[in-house]
């Protein structure tokens, strides 16, 4: 399995790749910006792309619109993960085609859940 | 604790990532110091400001720094505000930043938990915030999936450069893989010197080669086509978006008349035009209430059932499924209990217009000339507040017209206008309103205070009588300097009245003067009664409730901060010396055995402040406060009572009536000689 994570901040990059390597095995790129994300895209094929709404250059809902407006990258299930206790932007980010909304901070377990619902767990 | 296992492992990590954040919001704030100086601050750099805080919650969260998590969520609002324009980026707004800027960093240094939590620039974060403008009403032609994207910051640039006058245009680019970030931020650059950027949009473009990327980015802009093409690379498509006027102008003109006219005399005029309201009696809001606060204890026992699953190995999703919904059960309840709240509100303008006509009453009796004016009377206010506080105000209004404002004659000598000035003015800061009401008559009499306080045996023969004393005697009872019941002013009832009034409102007075300037009476008051920020301790056994607003600050206690002085106990705290006593003591409940306490809050109390020694902090919650029973009713100290979830109630501190002094915290009170040993 392979996940991108796209978050400004080192330690969730870190703390969420390290879970989802935990739990599946998986393999990680890590993207600090969305720009960052746009350019690793092309190059690989992903099974769930994670990503923060509050992020320099383009953000979260940015990303998402592009990503669900292309032919390719639009199956890709996208888990929108935020701070902010703001229902509205779960409600866009669902809206604009994101597969899950997750708020900070979670457990492990819980990011484990909700990707094991999203992507087919090989093995 | 939510977050990673590894917690204390990746402290390491924790303190570098904040440090790297904390370095750059010093940057930012650096720079928007030198831009407001200027003249001119970038939107952008209040926004990087906003994200960097924003990062540092979500790291605190991720941690568990619980007291640097609630600084940055409290700062990150403030700048959210800031960001959104609600409230200016003035002075006093730089001053917080930058010192919430330093407490911060001191915390990631010495470690979070080691500090308390820094009430004090909390409250002063919570101040100043305003409410939204109204949105505008006027649509764009942008495609939905665009406005879709756009982040509730996003949105408002985009409002505010409409309403600014500005054109807007989607600015279509195509740029190769390697150096698409580059050229991006170069273009901004460039386009943000006559305008702003507000999104930027990567699009799927049907032809574009694998090696290249399309974009188009949402610009507001004050120049035309021509102008701004020149600024673009030659490839570069530009597109004018369309503004639409509002549709409903009847709806809006009317809005602005209302606005125009909200003199005093018209607030009944206005009432019946607003045909889209309702009246409520308030029971049924107080009903509404209390339901609501019961369905917030449900959703405590909510959590607690999660917890457990999410302990147990089978269990554990369907828990954290439990936490979820709790947690958004939660948000929505709040959102309930705002809403609850905002229903109750009205403005201060309502009871304006009894005192304007009482002042023209009252000045015409006394052969004065006065003037009522108002500032910020669009301020609101529980409406059960309001209806509490007409008293009191007549009485401070009669006060100010017969003691304060002089004879059109006097003033003439004293080389004043010959009318004079009542000056009512309410503002909102944080939970609080401060209504204060001021006049620029002769100021306090101290020599006449003197006089009546020896006359009344409240004050020795030869006692000196400064300002600070008299202050404090003409709020004493019994005291009152009118020589005989006057036409004008009470009848024979002093400030004591006015003072315990408010105190039964949770409310606060203090008396400046200035002589031959005037006086001015502030009266502080919690927005509301119904609901009350409350932190939440324990002392010998049981919960207690204290209203965040009389909370100055908390500290660890410590053995050595606590000396004896003039055989009462006192706390050192930065050179300041605050009378100190354990909460048992002051509630005088049995004290077992001397244990320590494990902290000390810090409460204001008037014009002093007192610290309190408690065994625990258990947090802060918003508290629906009930009536204690029939057993416990009047009993000093002790306002009432809330329920706190799982069968546990906690008494909510009178803070007032706790230290109930007759002169200040400073004198010789019953809350200290109970406290000595």
């Amino acid at each position: 399995m392979k996940i991108l994570v796209v978050d400004d901040s080192r330690s969730t990059r870190a703390f969420i790749g390290g879970t989802v390597e935990k739990a599946f095995g998986a393999e990680v790129t890590e993207s600090s910006t969305g720009f960052e994300a746009l350019r690793v895209l092309p190059g690989q094929v992903f099974d769930a792309i994670i990503a923060d709404i509050n992020m320099p250059d383009i953000n979260g809902f940015e990303l998402l619109r592009y990503l669900k407006t292309h032919p390719v990258y639009s199956t890709i299930p996208v888990i929108i993960i935020s701070t902010q206790m703001a229902q509205e932007d779960r409600d866009r980010g669902l809206a604009a085609g994101a597969a899950a909304y997750m708020t900070k901070p979670f457990q492990p377990e819980e990011l484990e859940t909700v990707l094991r619902s999203l992507v087919t767990v090989e093995g | 604790m939510t977050g990673p296992g590894d917690t204390k492992a990746n402290g390491g990590e924790f303190v570098s990532e904040a440090e790297d954040l904390l370095e750059e919001l010093g940057r930012e704030l650096q720079g928007l110091e030198k831009e407001r100086r200027q003249g001119r601050v970038r939107p952008q750099g209040i926004n990087a400001a906003f994200r960097h805080v924003h990062s540092l919650k979500g790291l605190s969260g991720l941690f568990g720094h619980a007291h640097l998590g609630q600084l940055a969520h409290i700062l990150e609002d403030f700048l959210d505000g800031l960001r959104m324009g609600r409230h200016p980026l003035d002075e006093s707004a730089l001053d917080v930043l930058f010192e919430s800027h330093e407490r911060m960093e001191s915390m990631v240094a010495s470690g979070d938990e080691a500090q308390a939590a820094p009430l004090d620039l909390i409250n002063r974060l919570a101040a100043g915030e305003e409410k939204k403008p109204p949105p505008d009403g006027r649509r764009t032609s942008l495609p939905e999936d665009i406005l879709r994207s756009l982040t509730r910051y996003e949105e408002h640039r985009l409002d505010a450069s409409i309403r600014a006058g500005h054109e807007l245009w989607l600015v279509g680019v195509t740029l190769p893989l390697e150096t698409f970030d580059e050229d991006l931020r170069h273009l901004a650059s460039e386009l943000n010197d006559g305008g702003e950027v507000i999104s930027t949009l990567p699009c799927y473009e049907a032809g574009d080669a694998e090696a290249r990327l399309s974009f188009r980015l949402l610009y507001a802009c004050g120049s035309d086509a021509g102008d701004i093409k020149e600024r673009l690379p030659k490839d570069a498509s530009l597109e004018a978006i369309a503004v639409h006027e509002p549709q409903d102008e009847v709806t809006w003109v009317s809005d602005e008349e209302s606005l125009a006219g909200s003199g005093p005399e018209d607030d009944v005029f206005a009432e019946t035009l607003d045909r889209a309201s309702v009246r409520v009696p308030l029971e049924r809001l107080d009903r509404i209430m209390d339901v609501v606060g019961e369905l917030l204890l449900f959703r405590h026992r909510m959590d607690g059932v999660s917890r457990e699953l999410m302990e147990g190995e089978e269990t554990r999703s369907l828990g954290h499924e439990l936490h979820r919904a709790s947690g958004e059960l939660d948000q929505k309840l709040q959102d309930l209990q705002r809403s609850v709240i905002g229903a109750r509100m009205v403005p201060v303008s309502r009871i304006v217009g009894r005192l304007a006509r009482l002042v023209r009453k009252l000045a015409r009796a006394s052969g004065k000339d006065i003037m009522l004016e108002t500032e910020g009377s669009g301020t609101e206010l529980d409406k059960m507040m309001i209806d509490h506080l007409q008293s009191p105000l007549i009485h401070l209004v009669r006060n100010a017209i017969h003691h304060g404002i002089e004879s059109p004659l006097e003033r003439k000598q004293a080389g004043k206008a010959p009318t004079g000035r009542l000056l009512l003015k309410a503002v909102q800061r944080g939970n609080e309103v401060v209504l204060s009401l001021s006049d620029d008559g002769r100021g306090l009499d101290l020599e006449a205070v003197r006089q009546t306080a020896v006359a009344r045996g409240m004050l020795e023969e030869n006692a000196e009588c400064d300002l600070e004393v008299a202050r404090q005697l003409v709020f004493q009872p019994g005291f009152s300097s009118v020589e005989q019941v006057g036409e004008v002013s009470g009848r024979g009832v002093g400030l004591d009245v006015v003072k315990r009034e408010l105190q039964n409102l949770g409310g606060e007075v203090r008396l400046l003067s200035e002589a031959g300037a005037g006086t001015t009476v502030e009266i502080s008051l919690p927005i509301t009664l119904a609901i009350m920020p409350c932190m939440v301790v324990r002392s010998g056994g049981l919960d207690f409730a204290i209203p965040v607003s009389g909370i100055s600050e908390t500290l660890r206690y410590l053995q050595e901060r606590v000396e004896t002085v003039a055989q009462r106990p006192v706390l050192r705290l930065r050179g300041e010396t605050l009378p100190y006593a354990d909460l048992r003591e002051l509630l005088h409940m049995p004290m077992v055995n001397h244990d320590e306490p494990g902290f000390v809050v810090v409460a204001r109390v008037g014009a002093g402040r007192l610290a309190m020694g408690v065994d625990e902090l258990l947090g802060q919650h918003e508290v629906v406060i009930k009536p204690v029973g029939p057993l416990l009713d009047g009993l000093p100290g002790i306002s009432g009572a809330t329920e706190m979830g799982g069968g546990r109630a906690a008494l909510v501190l009178d803070l007032p009536s706790l230290a109930a002094a007759p002169i200040g915290l400073s004198g010789s009170t019953n809350l200290e000689t109970k406290a000595s040993p």
